[in-house]
């Protein structure tokens, strides 16, 4: 890594390499039996040098590929983005808590026991149920280093459990599943087999909806759609193009004061944190969003420059992207939003929400799994029908809370929600 | 090089005591560039080397990838011996569909070389698309994302078969945007081949084509909710057919399922006698095709269903053999680091009869899609998104209008194409198909244009 790093320097060049080795082994069962382990290692090496005033980015996973890799970065940086920033000198870095020995120490056997477990369970639903369980570990070895001196390693590990069912009557499938995830042993296979219960138990009776405009419960896994959007508005280099809505809006109004949004990459047990970014900036914690009035961009080294801001820990070379995202919770545990609800819809699971154009902040999909609410009751299954709305309006004039409860995702961790005047379109329109 | 990884595999494979065995070897070379506005965002060269060793035992699969090439002989034996471990476990016996015994050399014959083409000239021909875009009226911004991978493939397996292929895949988007006060609209023309970089070349009409309507769509309105009669553009067909019934035809998700492996029974009506619906690995040249999948089976041309009627499934050697068909050669990975499952090649409706005005007669409120953006499915139910829309009023085109997402019951859809049109076109587009976190998966599509009653598009409330 320094010999490589000193090459680059010899020929006049800043350079950053990053070496990532990830251990991912896993066990996965499908219609209903364990069916395969899968042991995967992967290298990587990313290199970036700046040649003038010119970025130049190679890749390699072939192991002793050191000199082509650099030779790549130097003959992609003839061609490169002109940039503006140096890379960076070594920063103090926040320690978070991203690794755990037991998982490391986590053995086929128990991955196994813990499948099966879940496999028994969700075939105790109904024998003609066809369940699958994953359950993953990894180990991520990430060195950092750059011709300014920086040279730091990572050691994390990531721990998934995930499972799910397909249930099929007639021409009516029922699809529904459920994760843990941390980068420790975290996990609670009671609350997976009650989500897992409801959604049979429930899922199973379709229900009709008549077209209209409905208060909604948007579930952890449902409101990650609108967040989608709102990421992408908040993308440093799109407000840098001035594509994004939200251009020019720094300490505006912009959502309900119930909303707040917040990078962190130094979030404990977070997955996505780390100690530097991928251009060699600590990782920190952020508001982007405070009490709905926007407060910063997600930035890295290039869009920081260009719009007058200092870098957050989310740059890397090719754009920025957040480490964790974390939506502030409300006081109120989400069941009272069932309770107190007359009619509404409870949306779970959605299906080519991503498809819209982010900029407008409209947000289409379909009802993937979702249920009708009527009198505080799940009262079936509702299906075949789209949801609609803006995120710029409604979650700053139909946003009526956030739950207590929050749930980690992945990358990011977020409450319940619930919004008013949501669009609901049906077969019965 | 070529006879020395060939060497190593069928000597590593001796190693296997699983009842069967395979390696896979694969090096890619790829460029991406991406430009954003004025400026070049990323440009990037990359060298991607490693394998994979997949074994099966008495019902159980051990799969193990890595990027070090030095000790094949120790990565079979770790498959193998998970297999073992699973295998214990299930003592459940799994065929594989019989696969003759093949040595094949697939060298590239491909017609212009995307690797061959120096960056500068890459960055050249993509930074002129920009300037037409950045030119064009209206037009504030630009995204232009362009790819191209070179491969060679090892595969051996311990059934005595050895092939070499040598593939490319070139992929692009030339995207302009508009912007008029907090509203962003964009649209693109698109390019993908595994074989010739000139479908990237000559696209300026359709650069300035897509520019002109993303200025058009600043004043579209949004789309009003409801059930529609909807024509549908042969690169929206295209996608229509692969998530609406691609999707459902994969065997690895019917295979031990009886409830699914009887709705998806051959001789089951799910369309009218004008719907032919077919996947191919010989269309093309299209992306996803190659002589063989990566469990060493010839592709083929599949029909999913003939005169409305399900014909047949896609198939990997293991689904074949539990449904009692044949493979089709659809057991595809994304890379190396990945173990084959059943994937789509090049998906299609076949052409029909009916010409584009025949269909819009009769239409007194209809939308007109065009452009496939994107969609997914569940298996029951799909959505798609076009990358522009017009409503259809009196049976003529009418009025652009925007954020159009539709979605519609796949089995109640297929029965409610009432048209399908005499014309035909593939679809290459740059990105790909998403399947168990194998992301993009390069595939194809092609349709003529079709007409659906009754599909839903969410809006907003009327």
């Amino acid at each position: 890594m320094k010999r490589l790093l000193g090459d680059a320097a010899s020929k006049g060049l800043e350079a950053t390499l990053i070496t990532s080795e990830t251990k991912t082994v896993s066990v996965s069962f499908d219609f209903n039996r364990l069916k395969t382990i899968k042991d995967t290692e992967s290298l990587n090496m990313n290199l970036q040098v700046i040649k003038g005033n010119k970025l130049g980015v190679a890749n390699s996973t072939r192991v002793g590929g050191e000199k082509e890799l650099l030779e790549n970065a130097m003959n992609v940086a003839d061609f490169g983005p002109k940039i503006n920033y140096k890379f960076p000198s070594p920063e103090p870095h926040a320690n978070p808590e991203v690794f755990c020995q037991n998982v490391e120490d986590l053995t086929v056997d128990k991955m196994i026991a813990l499948g099966e477990e879940l496999m028994k369970f969700i075939k105790s639903l109904d024998p003609s149920i066809n369940g699958s369980v994953e359950v993953e570990k990894n180990i991520l070895r990430k060195d950092i280093s750059n011709t300014h001196g920086l040279n730091a390693r990572l050691l994390k590990t990531g721990f998934a459990i995930s499972s799910g069912f397909q249930f099929v009557k007639g021409q009516n499938l029922l699809n529904a599943w459920d994760w843990d995830v941390s980068t420790a042993m975290e996990y609670n296979l009671e609350r997976i087999q009650a989500k897992l219960k409801e959604d049979f138990d429930i899922g199973k009776n379709n229900t009709s909806v008549e077209p209209g405009l409905y208060d909604v419960i948007f579930t952890p896994m449902g409101f990650s759609d609108l967040i989608n959007p709102i990421v992408t508005c908040l993308n440093g280099r799109a407000v840098m193009r001035g594509i994004s809505p939200l251009k020019n809006r720094l300490g505006g109004k912009i959502f309900s004061p119930l909303f707040s949004l917040t990078e962190d990459g130094t979030l404990d047990k977070g997955l996505g944190s780390q100690f530097y970014d991928n251009q060699g900036v600590a990782c920190r914690k952020t508001p982007l969003i405070e009490k709905g009035i926007l407060r910063e961009y997600i930035l890295d080294l290039e869009s920081a420059y260009r719009l007058g801001r200092q870098p957050i820990g989310t740059g890397s070379p090719e754009g920025a992207n957040p480490n964790n995202l974390l939506v502030s919770p409300g006081n109120m545990p989400w069941n009272n939003f069932l309770k107190d609800m007359e009619k509404g819809i409870i949306i779970d699971q959605t299906m080519g929400a991503w498809a819209g154009n982010p900029y407008t902040g409209t947000v289409t999909g379909n009802i993937a799994l979702g249920y009708l609410v009527r009198d505080g009751k799940k009262v079936g299954r509702v299906k075949n029908c789209m949801f609609s709305l803006n995120v710029f309006t409604h979650l700053k004039s139909n946003l009526l809370a956030m739950s207590r409860e929050t749930k980690n995702l992945g990358s990011m961790v977020l409450p319940y929600c619930l919004i008013e005047g949501v669009s609901i379109t049906g077969s019965d329109s | 090089m070529q006879n020395t990884i060939k060497d190593s595999i069928k000597k590593a494979l001796r190693y296997s005591n699983a009842e069967y065995c395979e390696i896979r070897i694969e090096e890619t070379t790829e460029t991406c560039v991406r430009i954003r506005g004025n400026d070049i965002e990323s440009a990037s060269e990359n060298v991607f080397l490693g394998g994979n060793v997949r074994a099966l035992s008495r019902g159980g699969w051990g799969f193990v990838s890595f990027n070090r090439l030095d000790n094949l002989n120790g990565k079979v034996e770790e498959a193998s011996a998970q297999a073992k471990i699973l295998g214990a476990r299930i003592k459940k016996h799994v065929s594989l569909y019989p696969s003759d015994q093949v040595e094949d050399y697939v060298r590239g014959n491909f017609k212009k070389q995307a690797f061959a083409v120096p960056l500068k000239n890459k960055v050249r021909l993509l930074e002129n698309y920009n300037r037409l875009i950045l030119g064009s009226p209206k037009i504030t911004s630009s995204s232009i994302y362009y790819m191209d991978k070179h491969t060679y493939l090892h595969f051996a397996n311990s059934e005595g078969t050895y092939i070499y292929q040598e593939k490319m895949d070139l992929g692009g988007s030339l995207t302009a945007i508009a912007s008029h006060n907090s509203l962003t609209v964009q649209e693109s023309a698109r390019f993908g081949s595994n074989q010739d970089f000139n479908v990237a070349l000559g696209l300026e009409d359709e650069v300035i084509k897509a520019a002109e309507i993303a200025g058009q769509m600043l004043h579209a309105p949004v789309v009003e909710g409801g059930q529609y009669t909807v024509i549908l553009d042969p690169d929206m067909a295209g996608l229509f057919v692969h998530e609406a019934f691609g999707h459902l035809s994969e065997a690895d998700n019917l295979d031990e399922d009886e409830r699914m492996k009887e709705l998806l029974k051959i001789g089951t009506r799910y369309g009218s006698d004008q719907l032919d619906i077919y996947d191919s690995g010989i269309e093309g040249p299209n992306r996803g095709e190659s002589k063989y999948d990566d469990e060493g089976v010839l592709m083929q041309k599949t029909y999913l269903i003939k005169g409305g009627i399900v014909s047949g499934h896609l198939h990997s050697r293991e689904s074949a053999a539990k449904m009692g068909e044949s493979a089709t050669g659809n057991a595809r990975a994304l890379n190396y680091r990945f173990p084959p499952i059943v994937r789509m090649r090049t998906t299609c409706i076949a052409p029909g009869k009916y010409t584009f005005n025949e269909m819009l007669k009769g239409i007194t409120k209809g939308v007109y899609v065009k452009g496939g953006y994107g969609g997914q499915t569940n298996g029951e139910m799909f959505t798609f998104a076009p990358s522009r829309a017009y409503m259809i009023r009196n049976s003529e085109i009418a009025e652009m209008v925007r954020d159009v997402n539709l979605t519609g019951n796949v089995f109640e859809t297929l029965k409610n194409i009432d048209m399908i049109g005499s014309d035909f076109t593939f679809r290459n587009g740059p990105g790909g198909c998403g399947k168990a976190g194998q992301s993009p998966l390069p595939v194809a599509q092609g349709s003529p244009h079709i007409r659906i009653q009754k599909i839903v598009i969410g809006g907003k409330e009327k």
